[in-house]
């Protein structure tokens, strides 16, 4: 049985909705996904991302488990949060909390949702392209049933961060999730999603966000993927900035055997856009990153800044893609991508692109792919700090510098211990 | 900025000059590609069997490979079977010297602006013209032959020196390489061969000029230059068309071997007709450029200006496998109108300590789409491997396109690599600072302009240099508004 048939089976699971505009949804992908099947390499978008492991293993939608996962829960960044906890792709109601919720914050998770449908849900879910997709977008959109549901009323500023928590547990379990946001004009929302598995549990995990940012609104985002080391991470933000809209991310790409992450924007008119993000590349790890950020309106502005570190045999692949739209005049675009090449058997490869169709306009890229600078590890040699340290020190600066400006404080904590844990040489990695 | 949309539009209505054509009998194959027809071109230039063999197997290739679309350009399909795959201007018989030449194409390549016969006593530069698809003549020979340079047309070089074609020919880029290098291989007419012996320095830059002057043909030749240990040369390169309605094909390919210590630096000026202002005519210049560093301490250089031809598809690359080989790659491009270029270069790291440069400015007005396209690739064991990448885009006009699309694959620990890319149009400041000190908007545009392809332009010889920041005023001027 090949992969496509594989996973045929489990589209009847999710087939059979009462609700049309969840099947109008649904359909397009799931054909498109039955006649294409996975990916290969021989798609430009996917030249340096073999998906030959992820075609090979049969994963199978995981079960729900109602007891309280064993996981310890008590991340920093869960402090002072609303918290949201999908364990192997369900719904956990012990472990998540969201009391004190405020009446201008719609917050459920989708399996609840369905069950009352109600305006809120359905215009989470207009407004979504159906004629096309990012190939493994199809594939998540054929099967999700859970996710989250955000929708924030006019002029409302929910300060306390919405953390939404991703437990794999489940060897060779399938995970599928799909969050919908919407911040409606002048409202402001923060969330944080984190990604966590066991080591020795394969699984895949596939969740796409999206989020619509309307007039003067803003959302800050934060993404920690630390997925078990065997496991298959894929997970897309498809980003829609109304006019004067405005979103800060950050990513850090740390976990999973193999990882891949899209980010998508649509800028309108004065829109604000900062990505930044991290990806770590070491064992035989697979880190990918893609973005693609379009501007469409006048006098937006988008700064992308990434940060790679490939070592032992991993390997790092960004992507980034600026497009401006015909007539969209005073955009401002910057990127920049750097790289720390630590191994010979690990590998970097970038394709910053600029696609432009207006002219008054000010974009650049940035690529550099290079080594710790040997002059600083003799520094701190010379001041009794072993290389291995010495080199430690360094790499861990190298990433800091983009871990220093997340907010809020407690997850800059969790993501930098996150960091330690994962670099080169992590037995230095203890704070003084 | 009215007065300055006045000039620019002078500019651009200004008459293609080299878009006469020369009325010349010619010997023309019917339309058609088959292994007839390759038989044919080889039995006319009277090739050795090897070479028969070579095309036929080149073309059985061609057959089972299909047309690339990866390129950022949209161009109605071509239809290979219409273009007649070879014209050649008839002669009873071989000219053994310039005075044998058909006047005519003397007179034509004065208009050009080549005059052979002073170039020979003046320029001191040695000239191999093609015509459509035959060589035409080779000034100089007799010199270059005394500093043991060899320097003449390919079909001479398949007769007079066999196994040199033999040991080198398709050896960077073999038939199977690509469609269109698969088809230059089964077609190719003539082009340019040189060969210069070890520790020898060309005495003189070499340079080959193109034409295509007869409708319905494609023009298919293949240069192939050879340096030995110690030795360098010089190699020029220039292109022009006559204008008609139909698109035309060229296809080349061109193979650069530097052995031990060797210096190549290839110059193109590339002016072939690139169509009228709706985009009506033009040549599709479809081209596989290569060089080869088989030896340590290797150099290879091209630079091109990239004005001329409607499709430009193009990628002059670097193969960087001796230890301590340079690779070096400077591009103007400029389209305007509905010219499309999709540009760039490759440079793959091997060897140790291998460094590569990569200086592209892209120039884009009116409707027109300029696309950087490279790739650095610095494999496993490539020690020290250094590259600079530096792509500028400069947009002139709110309806034309600019693109970069670079492709980085950085295998090795010890390499170091840097990319830059900006796009950005001719700022209101800088034209008003120039203004401001009494010069008019045209004129600042143009030393604008100038100032942005600087870094380009003092890497072309001096004759090529004048030249190429001519077509660069030509194709622009009046283009800002």
């Amino acid at each position: 049985m090949d992969s496509v048939e594989h996973y045929q089976a489990f589209f009847k699971t999710v087939e059979g909705t009462p609700l049309p505009w969840l099947e109008t949804l649904r359909a397009p992908s799931r054909e498109r996904f039955i006649a294409h099947g996975f990916p290969d390499t021989r798609e430009e978008a996917w030249r340096y991302t073999p998906l030959r492991s992820l075609e090979r293993a049969r994963f199978t939608p995981s079960k729900e488990v109602h007891a309280i996962p064993s996981e310890p829960l008590d991340l920093d960044l869960m402090r002072d949060a609303y918290q949201v906890v999908f364990v192997d792709g369900h719904f956990s109601e012990a472990a998540s909390c969201l009391e004190g919720l405020p009446k201008e914050v719609y917050l459920k998770p989708l399996s609840l949702a369905l069950k009352a449908p109600g305006e809120h849900l359905a215009g989470l879910f207009e407004n979504t392209e159906t004629a096309s997709c990012h190939r493994l977008e199809d594939f998540n959109r054929a099967l999700f049933s859970e996710g989250l549901c955000l929708d924030i009323q006019p002029n409302y500023h929910l300060e306390k961060p919405i953390v939404v928590l991703h437990l794999a547990q489940q060897a060779h379990g399938l995970n599928t999730l799909q969050h919908r946001l919407r911040i409606a004009p002048g409202a402001h929302a923060h969330l944080i999603e984190v990604f966590i598995g066991h080591d020795d549990s394969p699984s895949l995990t596939t969740s796409m966000t999206y989020a619509e940012v309307a007039e003067n609104s803003s959302l800050r985002h934060v993404k920690l993927q630390r997925e078990g080391k065997a496991s298959h991470h894929y997970s897309g933000l498809r980003l829609q900035l109304k006019r004067s809209g405005r979103y800060r991310g950050h990513l850090s790409s740390l976990g999973a055997l193999w990882s891949r992450t899209e980010i998508h924007a649509q800028l309108g008119s004065s829109a604000e856009c900062e990505l930044e993000g991290l990806l770590l590349a070491s064992g035989r790890q697979h880190q990918d990153v893609e973005t693609r950020l379009d501007h469409c309106g006048t006098e937006a502005l988008s700064r992308q800044t990434f940060r790679g570190i490939a070592h032992e045999r991993g390997r790092g692949v960004f992507t980034g893609r600026i497009v401006v739209a015909p007539g969209a005049d005073k955009t401002d675009a910057g990127m920049s991508l750097r790289n720390l090449l630590l191994s010979s058997e690990a590998e970097i490869d970038a394709r910053p692109q600029l696609e432009i169709h207006a002219d008054d306009v000010k974009c650049s890229h940035g690529v550099t792919v290079g080594q710790l600078d040997e002059e600083a590890v003799f520094t701190l040699q010379s001041r009794g700090i072993s290389e291995a340290e010495a080199r430690h020190m360094l790499t861990f600066a190298f990433a800091n510098e983009l871990i220093e400006r997340i907010d809020p404080a407690s997850a800059r904590a969790s993501i930098r211990d996150a960091l330690k844990a994962s670099l080169p040489g992590s037995d230095f990695g203890s704070e003084p | 900025m009215s007065a300055s949309q006045e000039q620019i539009d002078n500019l651009i209505h200004k008459e293609y000059k080299p878009g006469f054509v020369t009325d010349l009998e010619a010997d023309t194959l019917p339309p058609g590609l088959n292994e007839e027809v390759i038989r044919a071109i080889s039995q006319r230039k009277n090739e050795p069997p090897f070479m028969l063999a070579w095309r036929l197997k080149a073309y059985e290739q061609w057959l089972t490979m299909s047309e690339p679309d990866w390129a950022y350009l949209d161009y109605q399909a071509i239809d290979y079977n219409s273009i007649s795959y070879y014209s050649a201007p008839k002669v009873k018989e071989a000219p053994k010297s310039l005075d044998e030449v058909d006047p005519k194409l003397i007179e034509t390549y004065k208009k050009l602006g080549i005059p052979l016969h002073e170039q020979e006593r003046l320029a001191g530069v040695a000239v191999d013209a093609v015509f459509d698809s035959v060589s035409v003549a080779t000034t100089f020979k007799h010199k270059l032959k005394e500093a043991g340079v060899i320097f003449c047309s390919f079909s001479e070089a398949v007769h007079t020196h066999p196994e040199l074609i033999q040991q080198y020919l398709g050896s960077v880029v073999p038939p199977s390489d690509n469609f269109f290098a698969a088809l230059n291989a089964a077609v190719f007419s003539d082009g340019s061969f040189v060969f210069i012996p070890k520790g020898v320095r060309c005495p003189m830059e070499l340079s080959t000029y193109f034409r295509i002057n007869a409708a319905n043909t494609g023009q298919f030749e293949r240069t192939l230059i050879i340096a030995e240990d110690y030795s360098h040369v010089s190699y020029l390169e220039g292109c022009t068309a006559p204008m008609r309605d139909e698109n035309q094909l060229h296809a080349a390919v061109v193979e650069l071997i530097a052995l031990d210590h060797a210096e190549i630096k290839y110059s193109t000026v590339q002016n072939w007709y690139s169509g009228d202002e709706e985009g009506r005519g033009g040549i599709f210049n479809f081209v596989t450029k290569r060089g080869d560093c088989r030896g340590r301490h290797a150099k290879i250089s091209w630079t091109q200006v990239e004005t001329g031809s409607a499709i430009t598809w193009k990628y002059p690359s670097c193969i960087l496998r001796g230890d301590h080989s340079i690779g070096e790659f400077y591009s103007v491009a400029v389209s305007n109108h509905r010219q499309q270029a999709d540009t760039g270069t490759k440079m793959i790291h091997i060897g140790k300590n291998t460094k590569s440069t990569i200086i592209s400015k892209g120039i884009s007005a009116g409707r027109a789409e300029n696309t950087y396209r490279g790739q650095v690739k610095i494999l496993p064991g490539a020690l020290n491997a250094r590259n600079y990448t530096q792509c500028d885009s400069l947009l002139i006009g709110p309806k034309c396109g600019a693109h970069t699309f670079p492709y980085i694959e950085i295998k090795e620990p010890t390499a170091r690599l840097e990319h830059e890319a900006t796009t950005a149009k001719i700022s209101e400041d800088q034209l008003f600072f120039c203004q401001q000190r009494g010069l008019s908007a045209e004129d600042a545009v143009s030393m604008i302009v100038n100032g942005f392809c600087k870094q380009v332009f003092k890497e072309l010889p001096m004759e090529f240099a004048v030249e190429a920041q001519a077509l660069l005023g030509i194709s622009l001027e009046g283009s800002v508004g």
